[in-house]
């Protein structure tokens, strides 16, 4: 325990943490320098970010709801190969309740959770997709999930929905969507700050943590219901192989010699210039990379509805429903050269129709009269 | 071949506009179809060209053209002193009335149609909407993709154009609807061009030529009286019976 004269407790809690898991101090500022950065804040702000978090050490109480999920987003925040303020956060809040770590089990988790709803003034953050039209499809403890999620964020200080799922819906809804799969926002009636991703990025969950900590409101919302300072630029715009994009240079296939390049990934499907997310400039894995950076296109995992809109993902132009055809599914493409096929091809028997009907030569049919 | 009068029936003004037009959505067609699949490429990686940044610079020109030239044409057909022809183009009741009769003539359905001196119910009543209503989609659609500052001065923030978004069910849905234009624009192309041919060479009134010229050999009888106004053209009804 590390403890020195005329530290509270609290701080004392945080700089626990912090040497637990061999940050310095000065570590733990240039992480709090990240998060402003995202946050859109100046370098001045560092002091008060770090303070906030360890006044946080008040530890707010969170309770995690995991419905229809892979758990990844949890993953996503709590990867613990690497000390971030991802991992520090999550020792300041103080997490009542989470299904895939909490050391509880049975009517024990049960009571967790009732206490901290009960004593309110909690942060909810919401796990994937609430099943609406199968309720029995997400069940805990007895209770469906739009239940639980109802009741649990009626006497909450603010809730978060992490993921897509949880935002809007996710995999599982993808048409025709059987469990009825929607976002939190669409089943409660108090505000709901939307993290999309799938998994959704730490820094922007911690970023979001920090400033809800930092201002006791939520941060500034998009219409999609996502914190502007993160979602308001798209992957496109910063995406480092833009100025392929833009002298004309793409992969032309996999394994060409165009990827070898890393050239812009556009005709391979990337969903970068339709996709809000801050992917190329917080990275993932530790900073390690990103999707694009693997080469392979963005598939657009941040905006509602991409499992349905932007599938196929290896297309500049996703597939289209054919109308009249339920299910069945084709390029944009395939449908226009068909119709302007279809257009010319009645045009050439109409007009061999009219030639034989002898209706190109002078004409003696005029009836009536003019009447325009 | 009966008596036929040249008449000047198209203003040079609505000439030059048409063939801005046609020159206008040609040239979006192509770079909008390249920027939707890019299907060529110039330069090298030592020498690169922003092939990409000119051809959307180029999208971007040719629809401020389009906006401005298709608002100049609207406002003429209202407001022009040479020649305010709303009533002439576009549907009307005394078009949409004539259409069954126009449409079964094509349909070959019945042997004899009308002279129409101007644009006959066909285009009046399915073609000139289709045009607005592409015009509309395409200016809309593309307003809300653009997401820039535009000519102008107008900047088409999300605050301004999300709404295309939510009318069309998403970013990624309205750019495949932006996308469809251009099969609509080939469509139309076909008809109208087809549907030119067909009555230059059937009314053999130089319809087609008239496209440049302006003058079209319209029958005596079917020519406004000289010297009258615009409005007292002859009643058709008054003149039963086939031309012969
Ligand atoms: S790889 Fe994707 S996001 Fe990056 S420049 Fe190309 S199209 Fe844009
Ligand atoms: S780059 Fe695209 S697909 Fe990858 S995580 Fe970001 S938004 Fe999702």
């Amino acid at each position: 325990m590390y403890q020195t004269a005329g530290v509270s407790l609290e701080e004392a809690l945080i700089e626990e943490s912090i040497m637990h898991y061999d940050v310095s101090r000065r570590d733990f500022l240039k992480l709090c320098g990240g998060t402003a950065a995202m946050l859109g804040l100046s370098q001045a702000w560092i002091p008060q970010i770090a303070s906030a978090l360890e006044q946080a050490a008040k530890r707010p109480p969170v309770i995690w709801l995991s419905f229809q999920s892979c758990s990844g987003c949890f993953e996503s925040l709590a990867k613990a190969d690497y000390p971030d303020v991802a991992t520090i956060v999550l020792d300041i809040i103080s997490l009542n309740y989470q299904e895939v770590i909490m050391a509880a089990a049975g009517t024990q988790s049960e009571k967790n959770l009732d206490d901290t709803v009960a004593a309110g003034g909690y942060i909810t953050i919401v796990e994937g997709a609430i099943a609406t039209g199968i309720p029995e499809a997400m069940m805990v403890g007895g209770k469906t999930s739009e239940e639980i999620v109802g009741e649990v964020t009626a006497n909450g200080a603010a809730t978060i929905a992490v993921g897509t799922c949880a935002a809007y819906g996710g995999v599982q809804a993808m048409n025709p969507n059987p469990t009825g799969a929607k976002g939190v926002s669409d089943v409660i009636s108090t505000p709901v700050i939307n993290i999309p991703g799938c998994p959704s990025n730490p820094d922007t969950m911690v970023s979001t943590i920090t400033y809800y900590l930092l201002y006791k409101e939520a941060p500034k919302l998009d219409s999609k219901g996502r914190p502007k300072f993160a979602f308001s630029q798209k992957v496109h715009d910063n995406c480092d192989r833009r100025a392929h994009f833009d002298s004309g240079e793409y992969v032309e296939e996999f394994g060409g010699e165009e990827e070898a390049k890393n050239y812009c990934l556009y005709k391979m499907g990337c969903k970068g210039p339709e996709t809000h997310s801050p992917c190329p400039l917080t990275l993932w894995n530790s900073k390690q990379n990103w999707c694009i950076g693997s080469g392979n296109g963005c598939i657009g995992c941040m905006e509602p509805d991409f499992w349905d809109e932007f599938a196929g993902f290896y297309d500049t132009l996703p597939n289209v429903p054919v109308p009249g055809f339920i299910g069945v599914k084709t390029s944009t493409d395939y449908i226009g050269s068909t119709l302007v096929t279809a257009t010319m091809t009645g045009i050439g028997i109409h007009a061999i129709a009219t030639a034989a009907k002898g209706r190109f030569k002078e004409n003696d049919d005029i009836s009536e009269g003019s009447d325009d | 071949m009966e008596d036929r009068v040249n008449i000047k029936q198209r203003h040079w003004v609505y000439l030059l506009l048409h063939w801005t037009i046609v020159c206008v959505i040609s040239i979006l067609a192509f770079t909008g179809l390249f920027i939707h699949r890019p299907f060529f490429s110039l330069g090298t990686s030592q020498d690169p060209v922003l092939l990409m940044s000119w051809i959307r610079w180029t999208h971007f020109i040719c629809a401020a053209v389009l906006i401005e030239t298709v608002a100049i044409r609207l406002e003429l057909s209202f407001f022009s002193h040479f020649d305010a022809d709303w009533r002439d183009v576009g549907p009307s009741r005394k078009n949409f009335k004539a259409l069954p009769e126009a449409i079964s003539y094509y349909l070959f359905a019945r042997n004899d149609h009308r002279y129409w001196r101007k644009l006959n119910p066909v285009m009046n009543t399915i073609l000139i909407p289709i045009a607005l209503l592409f015009y509309l989609m395409a200016i809309l659609t593309g307003f809300a993709l653009f997401q820039g500052t535009f000519f102008w001065g107008l900047t088409t923030t999300n605050q301004l154009f999300g709404w295309v978004f939510n009318v069309f069910g998403g970013e990624q849905t309205t750019r495949t609807w932006h996308y469809y234009l251009v099969w609509v624009f080939a469509i139309y192309v076909a008809f109208h061009v087809y549907f030119s041919i067909l009555r230059s060479s059937r009314d053999r009134d130089n319809t087609f030529g008239s496209m440049l010229t302006g003058w079209r050999l319209v029958p005596r009888k079917y020519a406004p009286i000289r010297g009258g106004s615009g409005k007292k053209k002859r009643k058709a009804g008054k003149r039963p019976g086939k031309m012969r």
